[in-house]
């Protein structure tokens, strides 16, 4: 049985002009000691995924579709009994350190508190169990930290201590939403090697959410690429690095600088982002496509599978691959 | 910590002092001659004679402004002129009324404020929010001293629970003493009531935006424990500043309740002391109470301090 | 742009529904006023002690007081005084405020330093505080209690328009006329003070309102508006000592304080919002009672 399972998973959120489907129908599974990792530009939806999974969506926000943790739907959980499970079962690391953490509490309240409501550990037992955790993320001298404010601490220390208080409960699955975005470049490195790290360790299933292919290539093991509220390509990151299968995975990729590539200009994908609250009939990346024909303007594609594991929702595939020029083969 | 204390302390020594030089100039130099403004202008020679050199006014104005403000520091604010007591004693006789009133305003105010500031933020949109909005805007139009003759209006004239004002003194015991303070006290913290829930309530709005309320709500802490234990002091820090600045309404509105409600307090004493042109009393009354408004201000901003760790920055 | 339809109009005025019923509660204060200065319905001077504290009847809309004056009537010659002692005192602490807050503004230095420290003495003494002191030296007084108002708004108006003056220095047009080489004098009258001109506005409104409920306070404590000028806080005090005889004389000179406080509060709300929305927060320390 999987961790966690993911079956048609739709988030619609409260707008001016309406309901936005902000997240459309994605599916997938994650198996324990798994990493996945969710790519695309801002305002894809994979944030919302994450606060969904978390039964966080804002104020108005609705869900369909399943969400299961080892077999048990999420969603038929009461208010309760998904607190119990937040940073319980499933934790989250955000990407502002800076922002994330409350400023009139010191490091060690904030982290003890995970610690005395989850495993029932009294104070003093809670605070033992934060100084290994406050030394497991690479904050040695726990007892200084463990009485610092979060203003005291630098954007990576604060991100380490994110860390250690998502990994208090021992959870099963943890999500990382773009952990290394408003760090500094020198310390992003860092922070993706302790978060691979320790879900190695202790065996845990990890969601790893970042605009950045980068970070994406170096940590998980599959990878799932969100365009516009769905999933367009999903497969294990070997597969879909080497055979970048949908036309906007390809663009993604394309617009990455790569070391050697000297003075040619920048590829970009022509076009931004569509509102979520008025998003296109069919694909949703038809319009920004080169190779879009008239059928994509109707028709939402499913997912084709191109490979072992991997499948990507596109009704040009075969054109499409066909002109990849792009990916770690060539 | 102790660098942010100093700082602090220096600016209230500072706008103490400033508060004196401002009562005496205004009482003392303003007037031109205190005596005649005590005696009239048509008063006898030798009478005005006799209150000059009893009051000092022989003497150079630094002189008289030392002497006054060293026997205030000293306890000894002066003899009035009308009841010819020391003024410490009648002072000492009305605070036991006004600081006590004063206080179970403010407490008043603060629990009702922030109770009602945190129900309309959690009910934000909804029925009772809207219902704590109007109050507030209500509350911020009545006058105090109209809403404590509402206060006696119905409780004393129509239900006859409490008297219509005046006070037992303490030695009446307890109760009789606190009762006759209640309405008095009500009147005053409705209205500043009124303005606090709504920054209360605005405060916490904009509180339950941050990330690190996420951050609680993804530790698996319940709306009510996150409320409680991470909003709710980072929202103080904006409502501790009204409150600062309350007081200081709150101990003027003292002296129009006091009149209202008959209590004998600061308040009553100033106005006696104006009817008499006691002047040596409205001198010192003024003076303790611009300080008492220094003194909570003071106050308050070393309790910034200790609810927002980050104006202790600079300390180590 | 197409007419409007009558939803349209509909949503507008619920959108400003804080200007409309603050505009129109104000304006019916002052058209008491206005009224009052040309009929009433009975002189709000003559005496008329046989028919002295009458309830609400149709010949007197609102009763009468313990000299058989006519309430409504008082009430309308009322407005005229709770008006004037409004306009003039926050006349005199907005000219001589803004005045102050645009020199330590263009100045910035100790100017602006000594400015604000000494506006900060003056928070030690709201307005009641200071009007006792100046009725203990020159006696009770309309005039004095316009004063007392009037000096205690001064900070309260260099405060604000400093801050936004501050921030009007700062921008790019502001640069541009120093770099033509006009003058600080020249800069402040022709590029600051318009600019922050709204913000003055709508501060004004709401100590207006202010001041309203500081002139019914210190009427009533008898030391401002003096008899037989008809004044709100004084018509209160004097119904105090006929609580259990008449009560309606309590009821209704604090009712029309009430409306005049809550129409000027809201029409200066509204007028933030409509003029300058950035404004909403930054308003409740300005309150004082």
């Amino acid at each position: 049985m999987s961790v966690l399972e993911v079956d048609r998973l739709t988030v619609s959120l409260p707008m001016v002009g309406g309901a936005a489907r902000a997240v459309r129908g994605i599916s997938f599974r994650l198996e324990r000691g798994e990493s996945l990792g969710i790519v695309g530009e801002s305002g894809c939806g994979k944030s919302m995924t994450a606060l969904a999974l978390m039964g966080l969506l804002p104020d108005g926000g609705t869900l369909d579709g399943s969400i299961a943790l080892n077999g048990r739907n999420l969603r038929t959980l009461d208010e309760a009994a998904m607190c119990h499970v937040r940073g319980n079962a499933i934790a989250m690391v955000f990407q502002e350190p800076m922002t994330s953490l409350n400023p009139v509490h010191t490091i060690g309240k904030q982290l003890v508190e995970p610690l005395m409501l989850h495993l029932g550990l009294d104070r003093d037992e809670a605070k033992v169990e934060a100084f290994s955790l406050l030394e497991r993320v690479g904050l040695v001298d726990p007892q200084r930290y463990y009485s610092a404010f979060p203003h005291q601490l630098s954007g990576g220390q604060r991100q380490r201590a994110m860390i250690a208080m998502a990994l208090s409960c021992h959870p099963e699955v943890l999500i990382a939403d773009e952990p290394t975005t408003a760090l500094d470049v020198t310390v992003q490195g860092q922070i993706l090697d302790l978060i691979y790290d320790v879900v190695s360790e202790r065996q845990m299933s990890l969601i790893m959410i970042s605009h950045d292919l980068g970070v994406i290539a170096q940590t998980v093991d599959r990878v799932a690429v969100m365009y516009g509220g769905s999933i367009v390509e999903q497969g294990p990151t070997a597969e879909v690095f080497a055979q970048l299968a949908h036309p906007y995975t390809q663009g993604l990729f394309a617009a990455v600088p790569q070391v050697g590539d000297g003075r040619r200009r920048l590829r970009t994908i022509p076009g931004t982002v569509p509102e979520l609250a008025d998003l296109p009939q069919g694909c949703t990346f038809a319009g920004r496509c080169s190779l879009s024909r008239e059928s994509c303007h109707h028709q939402v594609p499913d997912m084709r599978s191109v490979g072992p594991n991997h499948m990507a929702a596109c009704l040009r595939l075969d054109a499409a691959m066909a002109t990849s020029t792009f990916g770690l083969r060539r | 910590m102790s660098l942010f204390i100093a700082k602090r302390f220096a600016t209230f020594v500072a706008t103490l002092f400033g508060a004196s030089v401002v009562v005496f100039l205004i009482l003392e130099i303003l007037p031109g001659d205190p005596a005649y403004a005590i005696l009239g202008a048509d008063a006898d020679p030798s009478a005005y004679q006799a209150l000059r050199k009893e009051l000092g006014l022989d003497e150079p104005a630094l002189d008289r402004y030392l002497s006054w403000i060293s026997g205030v520091l000293t306890g000894d604010f002066g003899i009035s002129y009308t009841y010819s007591v020391p003024v410490s004693e009648l002072v000492v006789e009305r605070l036991a009324l006004t600081v006590p009133l004063a206080v179970i305003a403010m407490a008043m105010t603060v629990i009702v404020a922030i109770g009602l500031g945190l129900y309309a933020a959690a009910h934000h949109n909804k029925v009772g929010d809207w219902g704590v909005m109007v109050f507030s805007q209500l509350g911020i139009a009545v006058p105090n001293f109209w809403f404590g003759i509402l206060l006696i209006l119905l409780f004393s004239v129509y239900l006859g629970w409490f008297s219509s004002g005046g006070f037992p003194g303490w030695d009446a015991g307890l109760w009789p003493a606190l009762k006759s303070l209640l309405l008095p006290a009500v009147a005053l913290a409705t209205v500043q009531a009124a303005i606090l829930a709504r920054v209360t309530r605005s405060s916490v709005l904009e509180t339950i935006g941050e990330d690190y309320v996420r951050t609680a709500r993804a530790k698996g802490l319940t709306r009510a424990a996150t409320l409680w234990r991470h909003v709710l002091r980072n929202a103080l820090i904006p409502v501790v500043t009204i409150m600062g600045l309350q007081f200081a309404n709150l101990l003027a509105g003292t002296i129009v309740i006091e009149n209202v409600f008959f209590l004998p307090g600061l308040g009553r004493l100033v106005f006696q002391a104006i009817a008499n042109r006691d002047l040596v009393v409205v001198k010192d009354v003024v003076l303790l109470l611009a300080a008492m408004v220094v003194v909570v201000n003071f106050v308050v901003d070393i309790a910034y301090a200790i609810i927002d760790p980050r104006l202790r920055a600079h300390d180590a | 742009m197409t007419s409007r339809t009558p939803s349209d109009l509909f949503l507008l005025a619920l959108r400003h529904r804080n200007l409309l019923l603050g505009g129109a509660l104000s304006t019916l204060i002052i058209l008491l006023a206005v009224i009052s200065l040309l009929w009433t319905p009975h002189s709000a001077y003559e005496l008329d002690v046989a028919n002295k504290l009458k309830p609400p009847s149709s010949t007197h809309w609102l009763g009468t007081d313990h000299f058989g004056r006519d309430v409504a009537s008082l009430i309308m010659v009322g407005a005229q005084n709770s008006l004037v002692v409004g306009f003039v005192a926050v006349g005199i602490g907005m000219a001589a405020g803004v005045l102050l807050g645009l020199w330590a503004s263009a100045q910035r230095g100790w100017i602006e330093e000594l400015i604000m420290r000494l506006s900060d003495f003056t928070f030690a003494f709201p307005a009641i505080l200071s009007a006792i002191m100046i009725t203990a030296i020159l006696g009770p007084g309309a005039v004095n209690s316009i004063l007392a108002i009037g000096i205690f708004n001064i900070p309260v108006f260099a405060r604000v328009t400093r801050g936004s003056a501050n921030a009007i220095w700062a921008r790019e047009f502001v640069l541009a006329a120093r770099a033509a080489g006009k003058g600080r004098i020249r800069i402040t009258f022709e590029h600051v003070l318009p600019n922050i001109l709204s913000v003055i506005i709508v501060q004004a409104t709401i100590f207006f309102a202010i001041a309203i409920l500081a002139e019914a306070a210190l009427s009533y404590l008898g030391l401002g508006t003096q008899p037989p000028q008809p004044s709100w806080g004084r018509m209160l005090n004097e119904a105090q000592t006929f609580l259990y005889l008449s009560p309606h004389l309590a009821l209704f000179p604090g009712l029309v304080i009430v409306v005049s406080v809550l129409g000027f509060n809201m029409l200066g709300d509204g007028l933030r919002d409509w003029l300058d929305p950035r404004l909403s927060r930054a308003r409740l320390s300005g309150y004082a009672q």
